[in-house]
């Protein structure tokens, strides 16, 4: 879930608070962005979060990145310019965040002192060109802003006109235009002095409460309560009791709008259940890539300690002794009591040659004491390792007829977790799987009955992934290494020539034959390029081959291969340059 | 033989005698006596004063009653005793033994020895006041005197107030008034008039004490309505403070519409109805801001100029509107239409002399010359305001500049002498803060505003005043560059209310590519000011924008280049002059530091420094005029 932070670098924001000469506005939203970050890398750090600040324009200082300390530095340079211009500001955040697309939950916070701008530039003069022309193309990028969470985070003091009459119209501009929005704000100091609706030139001497270092903070722990709270569920893996444990889905569940068979109906609203149970195990091969509603990290539940105290000793003061083991015969689950004693008692032996892997943050630690009964003891480092080794996913249940995925998942910094992908509802949304109510164990076949899915998957070479572009970047990331590939030529003449036919039996298989047109383009000017900046021979020839072959119709078959081009055309081209300075050496 | 006599004042002595040793024995004589001699006064009396010392008061009544019956308008001491009597009856609440015993003998008098008293007493008293005070006593007694003695009374009542108004006054509305308001008597019209005149005068000085006003109005209509009764007028409305002037007023029309001409109701009702309009709008003009009483003083309000409807203002017959600048605006607005339309109605031909009579005769002189010019102005009469203004003696030097002020923009021009008094209000700004006020300026239509006399309120209006004068050059061409600067600090107090006039600056000082710094490091520290400053500087990074600092430089580029060649320190934005953009940048994180200084403070202290420039600005003196003198 990404999380827009937009900091206003208005003059006004250096504005000195009154009654507290030690703040500006600026620094007190310098510290109330700390916090948040604080808050999120209490929570995890699992939000993407981006850092932009505005004036006239809006300028994206760090990009989307889980590396907050980055967004901490360039917090400390922003550098105030002239004055705020908010509707720019949405603009270029509906630009910034168009590539996460509609499926996560997209959270924009805006720290300022609620300026309003002075002239057409301002949110007066929008409001006032608004009210006319709604349905004005220039007004577009609004109902795309309308699926954002906005939520400003007010500085300013109840008693300054310059900061009251901007919340009136901040609220108005949120009405108006029918957005998602939130005005965190301080509550007003009491004071008899204040006359409700009168400007005042002179604010009062603030009282010490109203605005400050800790009140910044209340307004961004209200922020976190109502838009960074993770949903608890438990995760329910059979029917032994300790198999069972209260986890964190983050970011938290959103109601599903179910559309109505019943034409005209009200849509229902679902929800995921309190608890999520594993019914079954399938390899990932066999899953493939699903569609998903939305996705999840899957965290262990430990109660979160004071700011200051490690999360490592929370944990040791958080474990509890786990209940002595009685082997009474009598009792249903003795088998499996009485396994799980000998396995504790078989690494109780061992456990001078254990080794500790790097690799994982949440690999099993087997070391004598209470932190490893308390690891043991965690369902979710158990599932983990399970997955993991296995290149298995657990299929779980969320609802009524609801199903979800739990996986290892293994981001871009080599860390591992468990994530959790919910699925549409319904039984029969993945077609190669079929129905999975009517999923089974391989031992329950009849004889004689092969086991199989409705749509077999044939590997044929263990190289040949399988092509997935079910993102904009996945696509572009695969053109782009065509293209790093054509540049190495010759030497690369061969990963050239795979890589693009690749690229253009998946296309064919999609029927996407609109992509084998641009790729000719895109290699006709990547010929040009090169041939300006001296490349060989070679490498020219073999791009004006392949883009030549891209445009035949015989090559729309799935059968076919584009091969290089052959090396009769090479000696040609390399005699040619011999022939070259011959005439400058008779000179 | 002895005759008779003697033998009478023989046992009368051997009675008093006997008096103080054996009152038995005394009364023995007294008994053989009356019963040889029942028509002697002295013997009576003395029988009188026997049980009068033995505190008998019921025998004492009955001697008394007889000695009454059969001996009126005789001896000196039967008159001392009734004086004793009736003493004690005017003094009921003093205890001493005497009081008592004289207050309980009354009461075994028979009824109509006890109204012969009174009458007797009234017919040989030579003092007015005691005669009164005996027929208010008789009154209470007697209530069914009061039918045909009460227009006696009231005549008493009325010379009495020849020479001492105040005493009888209080008389008249305290004691005999509540006595007669049941059944008020048929009274002849002048002394009905007198009566309520002399009412109203009562509770017009209470009024004017700043008492409690509530029950002085409650009384006033009560008397109202006794002498309407008196005079067998249509009844008037009942006094309520929740009622709505408007139900008065329509009530008072509907009266009129039945009354012959000049009718005497009509005058009375009207002038009730016209001073308790003109209490409501005076009384609402002092108002507690900031624990301090502040006076609210009726000025004209500011016109948007725009310079489409140049040459098309034509000025409306309409009267002007009232704009809600504070909390009280409305109110002090009803009050005032109010009692300018009763006002109007009593200067008809039908009753403008009996109405003038009568002013003269209540003391409403401040209201009136207060209220006689706000109607001048609220009329545009500006000669008629100028001459009442001379009549208006007890006003502050700050109001009456400030209305001096009024008039300069009522008649759409600013003289030198307006000018003057901007610089002479804000030399004696009070201290009372105030708040900032709303709905100042109003398009296309006249109006008036309810200024109180607040820091706040002052200098805005000083402020707008300046601003309403120089804001149309704005829009002419070859604008001095000093000019357009002190407008933007001007500006600082209004920038919400005139965008189009600080936009029209912004847009000149783009076009020039130069704008002068000496008001900017000085004057402007408001935030909007300021950002759209930096904008224009950092949009104008290409072009040869330019900085001026020469304090000297007020004219066009042309002349600030020669005029101030050796003294101004120039800052473009030409090429990578990073000094001078750090200078600029100082500036104006130096200004934004100041952004919590009292505005008004600043802008007072503005005009009074820079009051030969603005001067110079609104009356188009090309030079500096250094002998303005301040009266």
């Amino acid at each position: 879930m990404p999380t827009l932070i937009a900091l206003d670098a208005s003059l006004s924001m250096l504005r000195p608070v009154p009654g507290r000469n030690e703040h500006t506005y600026q620094s007190l939203a310098t510290k109330g962005i700390q916090h948040l970050l604080d808050n999120l890398t209490a929570a995890g750090k699992l939000e993407h979060v981006a850092l932009l600040s505005y004036s006239t324009t809006a300028e994206l200082k760090v990009d989307f990145t889980r590396d907050y300390d980055q967004v901490r530095q360039a917090v400390k340079k922003v550098e105030p310019v002239d004055k705020a211009c908010l509707m720019s500001m949405l603009k270029a955040v509906v630009s910034i965040m168009s590539p996460w697309g509609n499926q996560n939950i997209l959270q924009v916070v805006v720290f300022t002192d609620c300026g309003l701008g002075f002239g057409n530039t301002s949110i007066t003069g929008f409001l006032e060109a608004y009210a006319e022309k709604e349905s004005e193309p220039e007004f577009g990028f609004l109902k795309t802003l309308a699926n954002y969470n906005l939520n400003f985070i007010c500085l300013g003091l109840h008693g300054d006109y310059y900061f009251t009459r901007g919340l009136a119209v901040y609220q108005q501009l949120l009405d108006k235009v029918s957005l998602k929005g939130q005005l965190f704000m301080t509550k007003p100091a009491k004071s008899s002095d204040a006359v409700e609706g009168n400007p005042n030139p002179n604010p009062n001497p603030s009282h010490k409460s109203e605005l400050g270092r800790t009140t910044v903070f209340e307004l961004i722990e209200r922020l976190c309560e109502a838009s960074y709270k993770s949903s608890e569920v438990t995760l329910k893996c059979g029917s032994y009791f300790r198999m069972e444990a209260s986890v964190l889905l983050w970011p938290p569940t959103a109601p599903y709008e179910q559309k109505s068979h019943i034409f005209g109906r009200e849509p229902t609203i679902r929800h995921t259940d309190q608890k999520i149970e594993v019914c079954g195990f399938l390899s990932l091969s066999d899953i493939g890539s699903p569609a998903t509603l939305s996705r999840h990290w899957v965290l262990p539940k430990v109660e979160r300690e004071k700011s200051g105290s490690s999360r490592r000793s929370g944990n040791l003061s958080a474990a509890a002794k786990p209940p002595k083991l009685n082997l009474d015969t009598s009792n249903p689950n003795y088998e499996l009591e009485k396994l799980e004693a000998d396995i504790k008692e078989f690494y109780a032996k061992d456990s001078k040659d254990t080794e500790e892997s790097g690799d994982d943050d949440v690999t099993i630690v087997l070391k004598p004491g209470p932190q490893t009964e308390q690891q043991k003891e965690n369902l979710c480092v158990l599932l983990h390792g399970a997955l993991k080794m296995e290149n298995m996913a657990a299929l779980v249940r969320v609802g009524d007829k609801w199903y979800g995925f739990i996986y290892a998942f293994t981001d871009s910094k080599k860390k591992s977790n468990l994530m959790l992908n919910i699925l549409p509802p319904g039984t029969n949304v993945i077609p190669w799987l079929g129905d999975l109510e009517s999923l089974g164990f391989p031992e329950d076949l009849a004889p004689g009955e092969t086991a199989s899915f409705p749509v077999r998957a044939d590997r044929r070479s263990y190289s040949q992934s399988s092509v997935v572009w079910i993102r904009q970047a996945s696509l572009q990331s695969d053109v782009q290494k065509v293209l790093r590939h054509a540049k190495k030529m010759p030497d690369k003449t061969q990963h050239f020539y795979k890589e693009l036919n690749r690229i253009r039996r998946a296309a064919l298989a999609l029927g996407f034959v609109e992509l084998l047109e641009a790729l000719a383009m895109l290699l006709e000017k990547e010929c040009a390029h090169l041939s300006l900046n001296g490349a060989s021979n070679d490498c020219t020839l073999q791009l004006q081959h392949a883009a030549t072959e891209l445009r035949k119709t015989s090559n729309r078959d799935m059968k076919s291969m584009i091969v290089p081009l052959q090396k009769v055309g090479a000696s040609d081209a390399g005699s040619t340059a011999a022939t070259a300075p011959a005439p400058a050496y008779m000179y | 033989m002895p005759s008779q006599e003697e033998n009478e004042l023989y046992m009368v002595k051997e009675a008093q005698r006997l008096r103080k040793s054996d009152p038995c024995a005394a009364m023995a004589w007294i008994i053989t006596a009356k019963t040889l001699y029942p028509n002697a006064f002295n013997l009576q009396y003395e029988a009188y004063l026997l049980e009068r010392d033995a505190q008998n008061y019921e025998e004492a009544a009955k001697c008394f009653s007889a000695i009454a019956t059969n001996f009126q308008n005789q001896h000196t001491e039967l008159w001392q005793e009734i004086n004793s009597l009736t003493n004690a009856l005017r003094n009921e609440n003093e205890t001493t033994p005497e009081h008592e015993f004289y207050v309980k003998m009354y009461k075994h008098l028979t009824p109509e020895v006890q109204h012969n008293i009174f009458m007797h007493t009234i017919n040989h008293s030579a003092d007015n006041l005691e005669r009164i005070y005996i027929y208010i006593l008789m009154f209470n007694k007697f209530p069914k005197s009061a039918i045909t003695q009460a227009p006696r009374l009231l005549e008493m009542l009325a010379e009495g107030m020849k020479t001492e108004p105040d005493l009888y006054q209080r008389i008249l509305v305290e004691e005999v008034l509540p006595m007669i308001q049941n059944k008020p008597p048929e009274l002849s019209p002048n002394l009905a008039c007198r009566l309520y005149t002399s009412s109203l005068e009562f509770y017009l000085r209470q009024i004017m004490d700043e008492s409690d006003t509530a029950d002085a109005w409650k009384n006033i209509f009560k008397v109202l309505m006794i002498c309407g009764q008196m005079m067998g007028w249509e009844p008037f409305l009942p006094f309520s403070k929740h009622v709505n002037q408007n139900v008065y007023w329509e009530k008072l029309v509907d009266i009129l519409s039945g009354s012959p001409a000049g009718s005497s109701q009509v005058l009375f009702y009207a002038t009730t109805l016209f001073i308790y309009s003109l209490h409501g709008y005076i009384r609402n003009c002092k108002l507690r801001i900031e624990d301090a009483d502040v006076t609210h003083v009726l000025v004209e309000g500011f016109m948007e100029w725009s310079p489409e409807g140049d040459g098309s203002e034509v000025p409306s017959m309409e009267p002007p509107k009232f704009s809600l600048t504070t909390a009280i605006s409305p109110e002090l607005s009803k009050a005032f239409l109010h009692a300018a339309q009763c006002w109007q109605l009593l200067n008809t031909d039908q009753f403008q002399r009996d109405f003038s009579q009568l002013m003269l005769a209540l003391p409403l002189a401040p209201w009136i010359s207060r209220f006689l010019f706000d109607l001048a102005i609220y009329f545009g009469h500006r000669d008629e305001a100028n001459k009442l203004m001379a009549d208006m003696t007890t006003q502050s030097s700050l109001v009456q500049s400030l209305q001096i002020l009024s008039l300069n923009l009522m008649q759409g021009s600013m003289t030198l002498q307006g000018f003057q008094c901007i610089l002479k209000i804000l030399s004696e700004l009070p201290t009372t803060q105030g708040q900032l006020l709303e709905n100042m300026s109003l398009k296309g239509h006249r109006h008036m505003v309810f200024l109180p006399l607040t820091r706040s309120a002052l200098v805005q209006y000083c402020v707008g005043a300046i601003i309403s004068r120089l804001s149309r050059k704005v829009f002419e061409p070859n604008v001095p560059d000093r000019l357009l600067g002190d407008i933007l600090v001007l500006q600082q107090l209004n920038l919400l209310n005139d965008v189009l006039l600080t936009q029209q600056i912004f847009n000149l000082i783009k076009q020039r590519k130069s704008f002068n710094l000496r008001t900017l490091s000085t004057y402007i520290i408001n935030i909007d000011l300021l950002e759209e400053l930096s904008h224009i500087w950092n949009s104008q990074q290409e072009d040869n924008f330019e900085l001026t600092s020469s304090p000297n430089s007020s004219g066009t580029p042309t002349a600030t280049t020669v005029a101030g060649g050796s003294q101004s320190r120039r800052i473009g934005t030409r090429g990578a002059d990073k000094g001078a953009r750090d200078e600029f940048r100082a500036i104006t994180r130096q200004q934004i530091a100041r952004c919590n200084e009292n505005v008004i403070t600043l802008l007072a202290n503005f005009i009074n420094q820079e009051h030969l420039m603005l001067a110079q600005h609104i009356f188009g003196i090309s030079q500096p005029v250094e002998t303005i003198v301040i009266k």
